[in-house]
């Protein structure tokens, strides 16, 4: 079995595209990461220069020589959002790139032209006979959905010749929605949003009502509070098949992250170190949550046995 | 091909039970939508839904008035046993139902294999909400209609409507999901339980009512997602219309507790050719159905008969508030004001 890859994901949370460039350059120089996603999943008006922007930042980034995908909008509904679509799809195909389809639109528009694709975790994988679909469809890889349990990767995934990725470390994408929680938040509406976003580049706190860390607005979607992690079930991952785990970037830390899953796979620490050198001053089980790893709660952290 | 505005929508209305499906076929017209009594619909609540028998009576009762029968299998199968969904399919074709609304593209192929002549409907929990999307499901698996997510403009929906054939249905009345259908995870956040998996979105037995000091806490698996004041009205505790703080304000961060209610677009939702008006509520009871039907009757037979002079009445806006969660409503995503 040759061993697992490291994957960082598309950047989910608003950032100017200044500070996206220097941060995927950084990362870029970091031996561990194999495989870089590039592009806006969650909403289309934070793109400001478009698809040649990011061919640009493609470009640079392939110099390292490492595998570069192109992602797409999960939620596109206007035709701007299809056409942007497009032209990641024509970009990619001219640069010898693969797209990650986060809409059916995606899938649509890469297997009507040919092109081998990425199945990313906003497409409901939950059955064997879509995934077989997928395949035949021209998808080359899938991303697992979040809630998935990863005992039932196997079933899942079946005899079909794909690779796997399971999302392994970050804050969990829970919603899409037409409305900017971000925007409501500060008080301005989605049409005159002024990019809030960017002011807090790993989104906003949302608590309960009794003072409990609950969730976190990026935008138009609500994730996780607490980093998903499943660092400390590389090996049960790999036995499930997986090929590929993905690591969600946020402003603070993703090199570190990056590190330890590498240290990890590569035999050189133990899970639980690096789990715990990734707390930091917390415990793991404040830090972290794993729950859809065992098909519960995703909120929670279940203690491995 | 019919040009679609020259389509009267039809009513799609909800029944979770015998009673209210009588209730829904005797307020007016049109179709009703079923599940069956198990995990393979999205309103998988306890004591709602049908068995075999009820689903055959159902059928029998609806199409004897001149009312169609849509059956939902829209959850995604359970991966180490598929059988109840694929059962469930072939149990709507053989009951007779006129339709089928489905999500997972496995049983969609199951469905076109099997029951080839059941009209196929993607459901909303497929979360395609633009004509690429729309057109691929129709080239690959021969769907004729489908439920938009509640988050399109009016604009949007008029592109799908004028770029695909597939038929258009779009939610006007009843709850509102804020969050794209099919790509919610809030409620598996939380509970263990989502849509998408089991079929229920905050479920029941996840939630806890507790006084404290007069006032009511809500809690969803232990977790505080409301507190109302004694005078205050509760509706049934959604998780996205929850109480909860960020940026120092604590309010409705995600959502207002108010109904979907498009009444006011019905001229514009004509206009743009959609096939079907699909009103929410399985798990309400029949007298909220009968209610709500023969007020949807009223309108959209007002807004037939002559589209430019069509007013939204009072009394139509007063029983559906009244009848509403929250007691207040919003035409939602429909309008941009909201986003």
């Amino acid at each position: 079995m040759t061993a697992m890859k490291i994957a960082v994901g598309p950047l989910l949370f608003g950032w100017p595209e200044q500070k996206i460039s220097e941060f995927y350059l950084e990362l870029a120089e970091q031996a561990e990461a194999d495989i870089f996603y590039l592009g806006e999943v969650v909403c289309s008006k934070r793109s400001i220069s478009g698809v040649p922007w990011q061919v640009r930042l493609a470009e640079r980034l392939q110099q390292s020589g490492k595998e570069i995908v192109l992602s797409t909008l999960a939620m596109p509904t206007t035709e701007a959002e299809l056409q942007y679509i497009r032209d990641i799809v024509t970009a990619a195909a001219e640069m010898g790139l693969t797209v990650e389809a986060n809409d059916l639109s995606a899938v649509a528009i890469a297997s009507e032209r040919g092109a081998v694709f990425i199945a990313g975790p906003h497409l409901n994988l939950y059955s064997n006979g879509t995934v077989k679909h997928l395949q035949k469809q021209g998808a080359a890889r899938i991303v697992l959905p979040l809630e998935l349990p990863a005992s039932e990767i196997p079933t899942v995934v079946g005899s079909n010749d794909v690779q796997v990725e399971y999302f392994a470390h970050g804050h969990l994408p829970l919603t899409f929605s037409a409305r900017c929680y971000a925007a409501r938040a500060h008080g301005l509406s989605k049409q005159d949003c002024r990019h809030v976003c960017f002011m807090n580049p790993d989104g906003i706190e949302m608590d309960t009502l009794d003072a409990h860390e609950f969730a976190t607005i990026n935008g138009t979607q609500v994730m996780s509070y607490q980093p998903f992690s499943t660092l400390n079930h590389t090996a049960d991952l790999a036995n499930y098949g997986v090929d590929v785990l993905r690591i969600s970037p946020q402003s603070q830390g993703t090199a570190e992250v990056i590190r330890q899953f590498g240290a990890v796979i590569a035999g050189k620490t133990t899970a639980g170190q690096a789990l715990q050198e990734l707390a930091g001053t917390r415990s793991v089980t404040e830090a972290f949550c794993n729950g859809y790893y065992y098909g519960k709660q995703g909120r929670l952290w279940i203690q491995s046995e | 091909m019919t040009a679609k505005q020259d389509i009267k929508p039809e009513l799609v209305r909800p029944a979770g039970n015998l009673p209210a499906l009588r209730a829904a076929v005797d307020a007016g017209g049109d179709t009703v939508y079923l599940g069956f009594r198990n995990a393979t619909n999205a309103r998988n609540f306890e004591g709602l839904n049908f068995s075999r028998e009820e689903a055959e009576e159902g059928i029998r009762y609806a199409h004897q008035h001149g009312s169609r029968v849509f059956v939902a299998v829209n959850t995604s199968p359970d991966p180490r046993d598929t059988a109840p969904w694929t059962e469930s399919v072939d149990m709507a074709g053989e009951l007779g139902a006129d339709a089928i609304i489905l999500s997972d593209m496995a049983l969609l192929e199951y469905a076109r294999e099997k029951q080839p002549k059941l009209r196929r409907h993607l459901s909303v929990q497929a979360s395609a909400g633009n004509y690429e999307a729309l057109n691929y499901y129709q080239r690959e698996f021969g769907i004729q209609r489908a439920v938009l997510p509640r988050v399109l403009t009016m604009d949007a929906i008029r592109e799908v409507c004028s770029k695909s054939t597939v038929e258009i249905e779009i939610f006007v009345s009843g709850g509102l999901c804020v969050m794209t259908e099919g790509r919610c995870w809030l409620s598996s956040y939380i509970t263990g339980d989502s849509p998408n998996m089991n079929g229920v979105c905050s479920p029941a037995h996840a939630v806890r009512f507790e006084e404290e000091d007069g006032r009511l806490d809500v809690k969803l698996d232990g977790v505080l997602i409301n507190q109302f004041d004694p005078d205050e009205a509760a509706a049934y505790p959604t998780l996205c219309k929850g109480r909860f703080e960020a940026c120092g304000k604590q309010g409705h961060v995600m959502e207002d507790p108010f109904s979907l209610n498009a009444l006011e677009m019905l001229p514009e939702i004509f206009a743009a050719g959609v096939h079907g008006l699909k009103i929410e509520g399985r798990q309400r009871s029949k007298h909220y159905v009968r209610e709500v039907v023969s007020t949807w009757r009223s309108a959209v037979d007002a807004c037939a008969l002559n589209p430019n002079e069509y007013t939204v009445q009072n009394e139509w806006m007063d029983s559906l508030n009244a009848t509403s969660e929250g007691g207040a409503h919003t035409a939602g995503a429909y309008v941009d004001e909201w986003r």
